[in-house]
């Protein structure tokens, strides 16, 4: 009884989803009805269907798919290690913080398309470069999360902790700071894969031989949108996707932290 | 309440843009030809140095623009915009443009063009050796990646053998100069520039991978958006007509054509006199694209999965012919071979 409410209400949550995809198709067809224009500007629907069929049955999206997520989990995961730790460091040591956050201020507002071209002459044209720029785009949203989780802890909480036995300072910050700093460090790490994926398409426009953004560049260079509009349409169902689990688990741990 | 009606405003007008954004199709001046060209040796541009176009102009009340693009992709992109009604560019780009957009095929005005460079000291000796290193390449819409996998497949090589690095074709030069790559792929003027500064050398020329049309490669295409051609078919006669008298008179007087385009493209004389004695861009008065010259090219294409099996380059010799047989009625210095 309770499964069955469960996947009646998940479905109630992506109807307006499915709503919004078929009113995009159904204007897109009825633009190409009424305007007729060149296929190498806009495709009709069904020609980009059958274009992303075939990209998906020969295996090509499903490999640029995988390069660009492996791309992006791995800096996103080399960013959350070092983030982590560091934010909630910074967050309960008020010298700490001073010392790094100038750093953190200077070097956070610089776009990480930015640093493409150091990139590519630091790192050379292999993987570490894109993994590089991906790695800027996702550390600051999970340091700053970080931070305002560990400093945002009610002091009511703190409190409890201590009379519950966390004599220490370091037993307090692993069995209060922590779970207390951890919905804030899952809303962190679930911005951080949203702008790392942002990233990496652009990353992979310059200087890639695989990838999504790959696809996307060079479909426009070889006059093929229905080929750029498969790789446009990966990208927002995979970004969509990866936004719902990040959104299951901020709630889920949002309601282990309360 | 106001706030909505202003907002169902702003709707219904965007609404009323959007067909007529797409239905506003080529933006065709009255009087204005706009004309894609890359900074390149292409002879459009010694047409209208010599003065070619101005009778085009006075005779059919017209200004024939040339729009510069970087290479031929974006220019592409600028025609299905329909923001250009002719367009000179590499082979690659104008038949992927004239299999895929409203557009015809009507001159071949350059012949060679490309070649793979490497390191004046690199050990590497053809493209057999190009195994497992790093080549740069300006992208697969450009002739150049089709060529390269062309080199490698006469070697029983494929893409997957070596690392492919996409970059702009000036740019390939200095990458192989700095050794960033070990080899790269790129168009003249940039091989003449790099082979100019001393520190690179030919690996192999187009010529030696693909000779298609009088022992040589082709290099670069002029073509034409179908409504343009239809409307304008006099216009378009002549605009061809002064590719092949500036082809004639590259054949003619080298030096002065050299020094022409040195102060059109900006790029020092002796590196483009370089490209010529070389015989790194090619010229002939042939500029017919036939129909045996096209359907190898498209295969060519076709083989290297730029084209999809469906498409058919559109191609319209007679402009060319027409153009041929005019020039041939005055003085030529050659009768059909290359400039060399």
């Amino acid at each position: 009884m309770t499964s069955s409410r469960q996947w009646l209400t998940g479905a109630a949550r992506a109807l307006p989803f499915f709503y919004a995809a078929i009113v995009i198709v159904l204007v897109w067809e009825v633009v190409v009805l009424l305007t007729k224009p060149d296929p190498s500007i806009l495709p009709p629907p069904l020609e980009v269907a059958w274009t992303f069929g075939h990209l998906a049955s020969d295996g090509e999206l499903a490999v640029h798919t995988a390069y660009s997520v492996a791309r992006v989990f791995s800096a996103w995961l080399l960013s959350a290690v070092i983030a982590i730790p560091l934010g909630l460091l910074m967050g309960n040591s008020r010298s700490l913080e001073r010392i790094i956050n100038p750093f953190v201020e200077l070097l956070r507002p610089i776009s990480p398309l930015a640093w493409i071209p150091m990139a590519i002459l630091w790192f050379g044209i292999g993987e570490s470069g894109k993994v590089f720029v991906v790695f800027i785009g996702t550390f600051f949203p999970i340091l700053l999360s970080t931070i305002a989780g560990a400093k945002g802890v009610d002091p009511v909480l703190l409190h409890a902790g201590q009379v519950f036995g966390c004599t220490t300072r370091l037993s307090l910050f692993r069995r209060v700071v922590v779970p207390a700093a951890l919905p804030n460090i899952v809303v962190g790490l679930r911005v951080a894969f949203g702008t790392g994926w942002a990233a990496i398409i652009a990353a992979e426009l310059v200087a890639a031989h695989s990838g999504l953004g790959y696809l996307i560049a060079n479909g426009m260079d070889i006059l093929r949108a229905d080929q750029v509009l498969v790789g446009m349409i990966a990208i927002g169902v995979l970004g969509f996707l990866f936004d719902t689990f990040f959104r299951y688990l901020q709630a889920h741990y949002g309601r282990a932290a309360r | 309440m106001a706030a909505i009606r202003l907002e169902r405003g702003a709707f219904l007008y965007l609404c009323g843009m959007l067909p007529a954004l797409f239905a506003s199709g080529p933006a065709v001046a009255q009087q204005e030809v706009n004309y894609g060209v890359q900074p390149d040796t292409d002879p459009s541009f010694i047409a209208k140095a010599l003065g070619y176009f101005d009778p085009i102009e006075k005779k059919h009340n017209v200004k024939i623009v040339f729009r510069e693009f970087a290479y031929g992709a974006p220019e592409n992109q600028a025609m299905a915009a329909g923001a250009l009604q002719v367009a000179s560019a590499g082979m690659g780009p104008a038949t992927i443009a004239v299999s895929r957009l409203p557009a015809k095929l009507v001159a071949i005005n350059i012949l060679e063009q490309t070649a793979i460079l490497v390191a004046k000291d690199s050990p590497l000796k053809s493209p057999c050796d190009l195994k497992g290193k790093a080549v740069a390449y300006p992208g697969e819409g450009s002739q150049q990646y089709p060529l390269l996998l062309k080199a490698l497949s006469k070697c029983g090589l494929s893409a997957s053998d070596i690392k492919l690095f996409k970059s702009s074709g000036p740019d390939i030069p200095t990458l192989v100069m700095n050794k960033s790559v070990d080899a790269g792929i790129t168009w003249d003027p940039s091989i003449s520039v790099g082979l100019a500064s001393g520190k690179v050398r030919l690996l192999a020329k187009a010529e030696q991978i693909m000779p298609i049309m009088g022992g040589h490669y082709v290099g670069n295409g002029v073509y034409v958006r179908n409504e343009f051609l239809e409307r304008h078919k006099d216009i378009v006669q002549e605009l061809v007509t002064a590719n092949v008298m500036a082809v004639n008179y590259i054949l003619c007087h080298p030096k002065e054509a050299a020094k022409l385009w040195s102060e059109q493209i900006r790029i020092k004389q002796e590196i483009i006199q370089l490209s010529l004695d070389q015989g790194i861009s090619v010229y002939s008065l042939n500029v017919i694209p036939t129909e045996e010259t096209m359907t190898a090219y498209t295969k060519f294409l076709k083989d290297a999965k730029i084209l999809k099996p469906d498409d058919t380059p559109k191609i319209d010799p007679s402009f060319a012919t027409k153009a041929l047989q005019e020039v041939k009625s005055g003085k030529t210095c050659m009768e059909t071979g290359p400039s060399r």
